[in-house]
């Protein structure tokens, strides 16, 4: 394969794993909160993570076991997904023309092959509006981080211990945390200096979100979005992330006892406040993670929006046990559904006995499609 | 201390300097003991305060003791100046024109208000003509 039909090959496989993981977490949150496992958090966030981690080096894993199939050290076991569909088919399995099977399997090939020699409008097209997209999303996310740049070079330092900073800021009204190559940097509305509980929570909040490696997360998630724009997958998959690792942040904090609830509700709600009159240039600067985000289509819909259901959880927060056990129990069968998604989701590597055989039924089918024309191309009864 | 040029002062920032300018200069406790009790600042964060307001280049501090003593660069009719300006060029297009004829429309005002306003607008002219 030429390396730009490799990459597409990839990609497609990424997109594909990423849209079947989502679908699976969905079902497995759904399952977590019918067991009382609703507000293990921490284990959600991390499985979250280790399945994403894993979708981004499927590539990876494919090349091993591919390269393990070659010198035979793989279970004698067809995983590829198109060729159980032809073999189901062969046996019968299920009436179809052959030829239109064929084009429905080679739909991908062909597909892909279009994209990477750009032939064919529909490729076109795909190709102009990833390429924009791309552009697009590349472009936003620089001026974002320059955006963000600016703020936390305009702040004032405040604190600082090993590698963090904590700055003050007139030029936000939510306190964030962000990231530079060495450092870690909480910025804090300098308003807040007169309001010592908020001022307390917003501290404890943003150092949970840099102990949990949030920001490095955000970061990485950040940096493939232009990727993946298309995928609204991956924009749920953010969401879900984005949601959980806040929820995980209330828990951790309240969980400590060091802040009550009440004070830490108030501060949520003061700060979300504020949020819906914060700046367009914070709105758009990223990488960072912020203490409140308010969503004012929510809230104009009447819908319960992500801050109320952290409200609502930190009011009803109780202990999870055995978090790490679950994780692993989940991650585990997650992980193995994964990893055979991905090996079935792969083109067929050569030629099988079965292809071979559609390919003969199909070239069957057009002899007696060219049989049953008479030369003057009028159907022979 | 690395100075950062910023024209205009946060709520809390500007409530320092209502103090500040009322006593010309002082020490963190000095502002500190002015604001109500009700306040409930701590010390660092005064300090913390008075210290963004020095980097904006508000006050200048100097050493006595053990404990800085901040005193303000911008007289108070000057930083009154420059809010309005920003307040008209961002709320009035700045047409302080409008900015004026909003504030003499305000039904609130007294007529003894309006005279002064009157008084003021006659000096000026005065001024201005002579």
């Amino acid at each position: 394969m030429i390396p730009g039909e490799l990459l597409l090959d990839a990609f497609l496989n990424a997109n594909i794993l990423l849209s079947v993981a989502y679908l699976i977490w969905r079902c497995v949150r759904g399952l977590m909160a019918r067991t009382g496992m609703e507000q293990a958090y921490g284990s959600q966030l991390k499985i979250l993570n280790s399945v994403f981690l894993l979708i981004i080096f499927s590539p990876l894993i494919i090349h091993a076991y591919l390269s393990l199939k070659n010198v035979g050290f793989t279970i004698n076991v067809n995983f590829n997904l198109s060729d159980m569909v032809v073999s189901h088919y062969l046996n019968g399995g299920f009436e179809m023309k052959a030829s239109d099977l064929e084009g429905l399997i080679r739909m991908r090939d062909t597909f892909m092959l279009n994209v990477v020699n750009g032939d064919g409008w529909i490729a076109q097209i795909v190709i102009a509006v990833f390429s924009v997209g791309f552009i697009l999303g590349v472009t936003r996310l620089f001026y974002s981080i320059k955006c963000l740049r600016g703020i936390v070079k305009k702040s004032y330092k405040w604190r600082s211990f090993g590698r963090i900073r904590i700055q003050l800021s007139d030029r936000t009204l939510v306190p964030f945390s962000t990231r530079g190559l060495r450092c870690y940097y909480v910025v804090l509305p300098s308003h807040m200096l007169a309001q010592s509980h908020e001022l307390r929570v917003s501290i404890a909040h943003e150092l949970q979100h840099i102990r949990q490696g949030d920001l490095e997360w955000e970061i990485f998630l950040e940096a493939l979005k232009p990727l993946f724009f298309l995928n609204p997958f991956f924009h749920a998959w953010k969401r879900q992330i984005e949601d959980l690792r806040e929820f995980n942040c209330d828990s951790k904090v309240l969980n400590r006892g060091v802040i009550d609830v009440k004070t830490y509700c108030e501060t949520l709600l003061s700060v979300c406040q504020n949020t819906l009159r914060r700046d367009r240039a914070f709105v758009i600067a990223v990488p960072k993670v912020t203490l409140v985000t308010a969503n004012r289509s929510l809230a104009r819909q009447g819908k319960l929006g992500l801050l109320e259901h952290r409200i609502l959880s930190a009011l009803d927060l109780r202990p999870i046990k055995r978090q790490k056990f679950m994780f692993v129990m989940t991650t585990l069968p997650l992980a193995v559904v994964l990893l055979i998604t991905t090996i079935c989701v792969q083109r067929s590597g050569d030629w099988s006995q079965d292809r071979l055989m559609l390919s003969t039924v199909v070239n069957l089918e057009r002899l007696d499609e060219i049989n049953r024309l008479s030369t003057f191309g009028r159907i022979r009864n | 201390m690395k100075k950062k040029k910023k024209n205009l002062l946060t709520e809390v920032e500007l409530e320092f300097m209502n103090e500040l300018w009322a006593i010309d200069e002082g020490t963190v406790r000095d502002v500190l003991g002015r604001l109500p009790e009700s306040r409930g600042l701590a010390y660092t964060s005064a300090a913390t305060i008075l210290r963004i307001l020095e980097q904006k280049s508000f006050v200048t501090s100097r050493k006595e003791g053990k404990s800085h003593v901040y005193i303000p660069t911008l007289a108070r009719d000057a930083y009154q100046s420059r809010s309005l300006k920003d307040l008209s060029a961002k709320l009035f297009d700045d047409m302080p024109a409008s900015l004026v004829a909003r504030l003499v429309n305000d039904e609130d005002l007294t007529e003894e208000a309006l005279g002064q306003i009157r008084a003021v607008v006659d000096r000026r002219l005065k001024n201005d003509s002579g």
